[in-house]
């Protein structure tokens, strides 16, 4: 071996490299590039507050980074307290994603053109029965008259099975930033805990703590928001679909719900406890 | 920053091997996820136009070498074969029988020897040929001039012979 000349020695060496027990990351926590936007948004915050005195006149993007702060303390708390490895969830109030997602590969093929909340990356669309089987829990519907049944259902078992119940704008529902939207019900496995949310401060977008049906829940306005969320077996879900408009966000048992609508925050609350 | 994620994405892979290369005792994905931070932060100083690639590596490389610094020596951490082919050591994934220039059994000795060499020599010729980054990503990312990447790899291919050599004659037969 050692009389192998320069040349072999170095083929040797690069044939080498397949042979070794090379560092594939912690395969228990989400993967590295997660971890470092998580990270850096984390640090963004930190370093809005400290300059906060500047507030005021700051740029928007400069006051979503500090609101990501929220959800910095909030995912900190999180990774300290579940060791990132619990359901939960985690909201990360920040800077808008540019233009939709397109969601999974899955749901852009069969996403209907013309349905209403097509273009929102929200899965596949399908029957209800076929939702709630796929999902693997009961679908509850809003119990309001006026709404009607949903005029359409998606489904991506990607994210934590996620369900979304979108309902076209009508006299009850104006439009959302996206017109063909008035009102959207998300469901999807994974529990919010409780203590876990601060308080946003700002004059763009505002975290508040609101109860539906006995169940704690938040209310947030505003700035489109980042939202992560871990799913059961522990995957870190990156939802950075841009919301369609104000959030009502609260969890019953194991299942996280979300609203999402212009109707403000009293008749998302009613909407929210009328689904039995 | 989704962009940015996606350039983690993009070079995790080869940053961990970097931050093995340099400091096997250390973390690796700690090195680089702090790394791939500071990059973010230095990124309105990178040149246009520039290799990324090498960019990246070489804040990987200084993240590792302050890291290797701070955990010192400790023995049995450095370079190891995969332990899926019990002793490490089975044929890699080659494009043909033809093109595997040493025998399973001797990588171990090449192994072994590569892990023995001082933090400098392993270093570049980890870069330069286990990576199998070019002379100039390899200066980058070591941050040396392409000359001395030149020179020092020849050096350290002189060393790592004469490691092995010391081995070959500690083992009777060993020789191929």
């Amino acid at each position: 071996m050692s009389g192998l000349d320069d040349a072999r020695l170095e083929s040797a060496l690069r044939e080498l490299a397949s042979a070794i027990d090379w560092p594939d990351g912690d395969p228990s926590s989400p993967d590295l590039a997660t971890r470092v936007r998580i990270r850096l948004i984390e640090r963004r915050a930190s370093t809005s507050l400290r300059s906060s005195l500047g507030w005021r006149h700051a740029s928007p993007l400069r006051r979503a980074l500090v609101l990501a702060l929220a959800a910095a303390l909030l995912l900190a708390a999180l990774a300290g307290a579940a060791g990132l490895g619990l359901p939960g969830l985690r909201i990360i109030l920040g800077e808008p994603s540019a233009p939709p997602r397109t969601a999974s590969p899955t749901a852009t093929a069969t996403a209907d053109a013309g349905v209403p909340g097509a273009d929102l990356g929200l899965g596949q669309t399908m029957p209800i029965e076929e939702a709630a089987s796929l999902i693997g829990r009961r679908i509850r519907l809003p119990a309001d008259q006026r709404l009607g049944p949903p005029d359409a259902i998606f489904v991506d078992p990607a994210r934590a099975n996620q369900l979304a119940l979108v309902w076209a704008p009508r006299s009850a529902l104006p439009e959302t930033s996206d017109p063909s939207v008035g009102l959207i019900v998300m469901s999807f496995d994974g529990t919010v805990r409780d203590g876990f949310f601060q308080k946003v401060v700002g004059d763009t977008s505002r975290l508040e703590r609101v109860e539906v049906g006995g169940h704690p829940g938040w209310w947030i306005t505003g700035e489109p928001h980042l939202f992560f969320y871990e799913s059961p077996d522990g995957t870190l879900v990156d939802d950075d679909r841009r919301w369609v408009g104000d959030a009502l966000i609260w969890s019953d048992g194991p299942t996280t719900y979300r609203i999402e609508s212009a109707i403000g925050r009293a008749a998302a609350i009613a909407i929210a406890q009328s689904m039995p | 920053m989704a962009a940015y994620e996606s350039i983690v994405r993009r070079y995790q892979d080869v940053a961990l091997r970097t931050a093995h290369l340099i400091a096997p005792e250390a973390d690796a994905d700690d090195a680089v996820q702090d790394a791939f931070l500071k990059a973010f932060a230095a990124l309105p100083r990178f040149r246009d136009g520039a290799p990324l690639r090498p960019w990246l590596l070489r804040i990987v490389a200084n993240e590792s070498r302050n890291r290797r610094r701070s955990a010192g020596r400790r023995h049995g951490l450095g370079l190891r074969a995969t332990a899926a082919s019990g002793d490490g050591l089975a044929e890699p994934a080659m494009s043909g029988p033809e093109s595997s220039v040493i025998a399973a059994e001797t990588r171990a000795e090449l192994l072994a020897a590569l892990s023995g060499l001082r933090d400098e020599d392993r270093e570049i010729l980890g870069t330069r040929f286990l990576l199998d980054l070019s002379e100039a990503e390899t200066a980058e990312t070591l941050g040396l001039p392409r000359g001395t990447v030149k020179s020092r790899t020849s050096r350290a291919i002189g060393r790592l012979r004469a490691a092995m050599r010391s081995t070959d004659e500690d083992q009777e037969g060993g020789v191929r």
